[in-house]
């Protein structure tokens, strides 16, 4: 495989991380939702990524890069806080609330956020290679 | 006409592979339970049975070192730094030696 | 006069090349055959990648370029050779004999 399939490959985790940043939005936009259509509180949400099969062979590199799977749900259960006040309030007067930790979905953001800047770095690396390549022939 | 460029070649090569396992280190950085790797010269002792010299040939080749998971993010950008530093380099030597040859060979005069 | 130096030097030529295919394996004629399909299989083997390039196929920027390179400098020095061979050619027919 060429350089060229790794620019295939930079991009897909590119993708990959641009899906993150957005499934952790909608995870922060609905870190108090009380009630979904389906009833209960919002669910936090995952993304199930897959390596694709990748290996080296006869000097060249083959394959590779990172596929989506889908979407899944985080199974934890919601977070349980007394209120009795409110609407959603339980028999007991607790009210069930999304399992979306914060702190945690802040964390991912920047992280997500820190791999989607080195796949850019490692698609413009691949580019500044190819074309110093070029400037070979005298 | 051997141009003595052969081990630029394949070093070339390996700097294009290595290039592309880092990428896709890179690109599952996010991946859970993802293995990174690497890809280095490895020093191979070989001994030639059938030949008369009784010395060990030596030759490099190259293999996949797996490292330990997780994605090491700093590791792997100094990494992608690095190799395509050297690519840079050795393009920039091959074509001063192409340079150099043409020189040689037509002593200043246009062909 | 002329044509007999030129017959002269084409007699005393082929003697040469078999005294010489005499001592070693190959003639002075061999030996630029075998280079002019030298700089030819390299010739076709920068165009093949430049082809595989265009059409998208396996192959390396840097292995276009270092195919190129070869082929263009294999060609220079085979050029050089054949001016450096007319000229003493044309040397040879100068001498007043």
């Amino acid at each position: 495989m060429s350089l060229f399939s790794s620019f295939a490959v930079s991009a897909g985790g590119m993708d990959v991380e641009r899906t993150r940043v957005e499934i952790i939005a909608n995870n922060l936009a609905n870190a108090q939702t009380t009630r979904t259509e389906r009833g209960g509180p919002f669910r936090r949400q995952l993304l199930r990524t897959m390596a694709r099969p990748a290996g080296y062979a006869d000097g060249a590199f083959l394959g590779g890069g990172v596929e989506i799977k889908g979407i899944d749900e985080d199974p934890s259960p919601p977070r349980l806080i007394y209120d009795p006040s409110h609407p959603e309030a339980n028999a007991r007067g607790y009210v069930s609330l999304p399992n979306v930790n914060l702190v945690n979905e802040m964390v991912n953001l920047l992280v997500a956020g820190r791999v989607y800047e080195a796949n850019i770095t490692a698609f413009q690396e691949a580019k500044g290679m190819a074309l110093k390549a070029l400037e070979m022939g005298r | 006409m051997d141009c003595g460029i052969g081990v630029i070649k394949e070093a070339l090569d390996f700097l294009v592979a290595r290039h592309q396992m880092i990428a896709n280190n890179i690109a599952n950085a996010g991946t859970p339970g993802f293995r990174p790797s690497d890809l280095v010269f490895r020093d191979v002792l070989s001994s030639r049975l059938k030949t008369s010299s009784p010395e060990p040939s030596r030759r490099l080749e190259a293999e996949v070192r797996p490292l330990k998971g997780p994605v090491q993010l700093d590791e792997e950008m100094a990494r992608l730094a690095e190799n395509s530093l050297r690519y840079y380099a050795l393009t920039q030597f091959a074509g001063r030696k192409f340079s150099q040859l043409s020189l040689i060979i037509n002593e200043g005069r246009k062909v | 006069m002329s044509a007999d130096a030129v017959k002269a030097a084409g007699i005393s030529q082929d003697r040469i090349s078999t005294q010489l295919k005499g001592t070693s394996e190959t003639s002075f004629r061999d030996l630029v055959k075998n280079y002019l399909s030298q700089v030819n299989d390299l010739q076709l083997k920068a165009s093949g990648s430049i082809e595989d390039l265009a059409l998208g196929k396996n192959v390396e920027i840097h292995q276009v370029m270092l195919a190129m390179e070869e082929a263009d400098i294999s060609l220079q020095l085979l050029l050089q050779i054949r001016n450096k061979l007319v000229e003493s050619y044309q040397e040879v027919m100068r001498m007043q004999i």
